[in-house]
């Protein structure tokens, strides 16, 4: 992964106008869809999980387990700034967009009432996240069989998963909607969290 | 019936509706007039105003009616008057000016009288016959004492010779304008003119009438009748006003025989013809005489011509002189000593030149202004109010009218649209009252008379444009719904040619800014086509922005425009 080729803007992505909100509505709808795909796009290419308010990447947080994050560096880079035609898009005007995002459930913030903690981006929803774990315990044979949540993540088996190294909040969100389908059974241990699960 | 009138001729008009000045001032204006041939109206002529200026009276109808060769404006010759007469009026009767016109004219009709040289058919010395004597003998061709005496030899010239003389110094041809082909040429431009147009199509200057029109009178429709007076005019007044008019006609008629008397030296020529000569006329005192005063004369032009000459040599001695700095400047260009002294020579110079070219320079303004003043006196004497029929301003229709027509002119000659298509209220405003210097118009009056420009049919209106007066900056971080309620739907008033459209317009605007990438309403301002007031320029193109036609980027510098990429955009 470390030798992908870098995220590839669209044209509009220079057009200085993009960075301006636009007054009229047709335009700014238009504009919104946008910058909504551009994020999707881009964090799904950088496989970025959690996205502060202010466009930059933000690492996995103190309460998963492992935060031994290998891979990734956060970069300082933000989105929303475009240092080759020297544009930044407002801050008002990122939060619209996020909270677009968010109604369209593309994205939810990590907590609503501070949204400094970042937004998770959805580049898949959360039911083709559940679609895409289940599929892959099913062609992998593992069915009936209790798997932790580290193997599913980070084990050897999905390494080439999309979901490999999916950040622990959002992964249990994912587990939850698949107990939820009756796709999967929670395994916890004596203290309520996850151990592990069983897809049946 | 129709009949033919000596005393009417074709009036021009300018394109506002106004009679074309041939060097004269207006006095007064007068609306809701009719006109009569003797005791019988004139059909066509029956709804107009009337324009008294000090050489001419001139009718123009109301209606505006602009084809050719029906019921024509008519004018007046202020000479041709011989008396008035005031009726008040009488029950249904409106007031009426009555105007006797001289006699003579309609046998002598438009016959230019020259000055006759006839030579002595005893001694051959060519004598001089005076306009004026030419005139008695015209009129009187029977009476033996209007014709002259050789002023050398005191014989009496043979009759047939003085009439055939006169004859043929009158019938000379008039000199014609430049009619070629089936058009009118135009004065400024030469473009060739179908002949129904007044004005020009390419420039707008107007058009001369047909002069072979012009001497003919005018044939006149007139109420079925076989016994009217070809002499009396009449002027009838359906409005008030009539006893100022005849005020100002009675003092018009006077001024204008006194100031033709005056420009035909007739007084002074009347004065010395009556003194007697203290030297006898015959024989050889009466050539040393004759020989002397002309010697007196030329050498008096003499004198006057060598004071010019004198004045052009000494302004060309100046003129030398500073060419020889200037070159004397240019050779030592090179060498750097002397250079500040040479400067500083051409610069005292230049100043000489510089006042001299300022006095003329100011003359021109101070005749200018005085023409311009006349103007605005009279206009302002109409500007009393009227109960009947009362503008917003307060002001009389009459005179909201007529200082429409004004400014229309003071547009058309400024030429104002000609250096941007569009020009606010508030420039033209300005602009008309600087010119005017006295007597300034206030805001409403020109609203009210710049709102008439429909109404008279002018090839300039007066438009609406809304003025979205919202900063684009402020508009693109509020919420939409935030956004409706502070829109400001102001409007602004500007003034442009009839064909003007705001949205054709802002088509224009929107394909310069879809070639240009990224371009401020300054530098929209500075593209040529496009040079129009920044506020109507920059209201148009917000209005644009608003409507998603083309896209904002707010830079610290400001707003910048560009083709609208984003909704167009396709993600591939």
């Amino acid at each position: 992964m470390d030798n992908k080729p870098p995220f590839t803007y669209p044209a509009l992505y220079d057009f200085p106008p993009f960075f301006t909100k636009q007054p009229n509505s047709q335009t700014w709808q238009s504009q919104l869809s946008n910058w909504v795909k551009l994020l999707l796009a881009y964090c799904k290419h950088n496989r970025i999980w959690i996205l502060s308010p202010d466009g930059t990447p933000l690492t996995a947080t103190s309460n998963d387990d492992d935060s031994d994050n290998e891979e990734f560096v956060p970069s300082t880079e933000s989105i929303f700034n475009n240092e080759k035609i020297q544009r930044s898009i407002k801050p008002d005007m990122s939060l619209e967009i996020l909270n677009t995002m968010v109604s369209q459930g593309k994205a939810k913030w990590k907590d609503p009432k501070n949204h400094k903690m970042g937004i998770y981006i959805y580049w898949y929803s959360l039911e083709a996240w559940a679609d895409m774990i289940y599929d892959w315990i099913e062609n992998t044979g593992q069915q009936n069989s209790v798997l932790t949540i580290y193997e599913i993540r980070k084990g050897e088996l999905g390494h080439n998963q999309e979901f490999h190294n999916m950040d622990m909040d959002m992964f249990i969100s994912v587990l939850e909607l698949m107990v939820k389908k009756g796709q999967a059974q929670l395994i916890r241990d004596e203290d309520g969290s996850i151990a592990g699960i069983k897809v049946v | 019936m129709y009949y033919n009138s000596k005393y009417f001729k074709k009036a021009e008009l300018s394109s506002s509706g106004r009679p074309v000045q041939l060097g004269e001032t207006d006095i007064l204006i007068q609306d809701g007039v009719g006109l009569y041939q003797g005791n019988y109206k004139l059909i066509t002529h029956q709804d107009g105003r009337v324009y008294l200026s000090d050489k001419r009276l001139v009718y123009v109808h109301n209606s505006h009616i602009t084809k050719p060769g029906e019921s024509p404006n008519l004018a007046l010759d202020l000479l041709d008057v011989d008396s008035i007469e005031y009726y008040a009026g009488f029950l249904k009767s409106s007031p009426k000016i009555t105007l006797h016109m001289n006699k003579l004219k309609s046998h002598v009709t438009n016959v230019i009288l020259q000055d006759v040289s006839w030579a002595c058919p005893i001694c051959y010395f060519a004598n001089e016959l005076p306009k004026a004597q030419v005139g008695k003998i015209v009129s009187a061709p029977g009476n033996a004492s209007n014709f002259p005496k050789c002023r050398t030899c005191g014989v009496p010239a043979p009759a047939e010779l003085i009439l055939r003389l006169i004859e043929t110094s009158v019938s000379k041809p008039h000199e014609s304008h430049t009619v070629t082909g089936k058009g009118f040429q135009c004065d400024k431009c030469t473009f060739l003119n179908h002949p129904s147009m007044t004005n020009c199509e390419m420039c707008g200057h107007l058009l001369k009438e047909h002069p072979g029109v012009e001497d003919q009178g005018v044939n006149l429709q007139i109420e079925e009748s076989t016994d009217f007076d070809e002499f009396t005019i009449k002027i009838s007044f359906h409005k008030s006003g009539s006893k100022i008019f005849f005020d100002k006609l009675e003092s018009a008629v006077e001024m204008a025989k006194w100031n033709k008397l005056t420009e035909s030296d007739r007084i002074n020529r009347g004065v010395i013809n009556d003194e007697p000569p203290s030297v006898p006329q015959l024989g050889i005192h009466g050539l040393q005489a004759v020989t002397m005063k002309k010697n007196l004369e030329s050498s008096n032009l003499l004198n006057d011509s060598i004071q010019d000459l004198e004045n052009l040599m000494s302004k060309a001695k100046q003129l030398i002189g500073l060419s020889e700095t200037y070159q004397s400047l240019l050779m030592s260009s090179r060498s750097q000593t002397s250079k500040i002294d040479d400067n500083l020579k051409i610069l005292k110079e230049s100043k000489t030149t510089i006042k001299i070219l300022d006095s003329i320079i100011t003359t021109n303004e101070i005749s200018q202004a005085q023409k311009d003043k006349s103007k605005s006196n009279y206009l302002w004497s109409l500007r009393k109010p009227s109960v009947t029929d009362v503008n917003r301003s307060g002001y009389s229709e009459l005179y909201i009218d007529e200082l429409a027509r004004q400014i229309y002119e003071f547009i058309m000659n400024e030429n104002l649209l000609d250096r941007s298509s569009v020009v606010s209220m508030y420039e033209l405003y300005s602009m008309y009252n600087t010119a005017r210097g006295l007597s300034l118009v206030s805001p409403l009056e020109l609203y009210d008379a710049v709102k008439k420009f429909e109404t008279l049919r002018f090839n300039v209106r007066m438009f609406e444009i809304p003025l979205v007066s919202v900063n684009l900056s402020d508009l693109t971080s509020l919420s939409p719904a935030k956004k409706t309620e502070s829109r400001n739907d102001g409007k602004m008033y500007v003034i442009s040619r009839s064909d003007f459209s705001s949205s054709s317009t802002a088509n224009r605007l929107l394909e310069i800014i879809n070639t240009l990438d990224g371009v401020s309403v300054l530098g929209l301002q500075n593209h040529p086509g496009l040079s129009m007031n920044f506020m109507i320029l920059s209201s148009m193109v917000t209005q644009l922005c608003m409507d998603g036609k083309v896209c904002v980027d707010i830079r610290l510098e400001g707003a910048f425009f560009y083709k609208n990429e984003i909704l167009e955009f396709e993600w591939d």
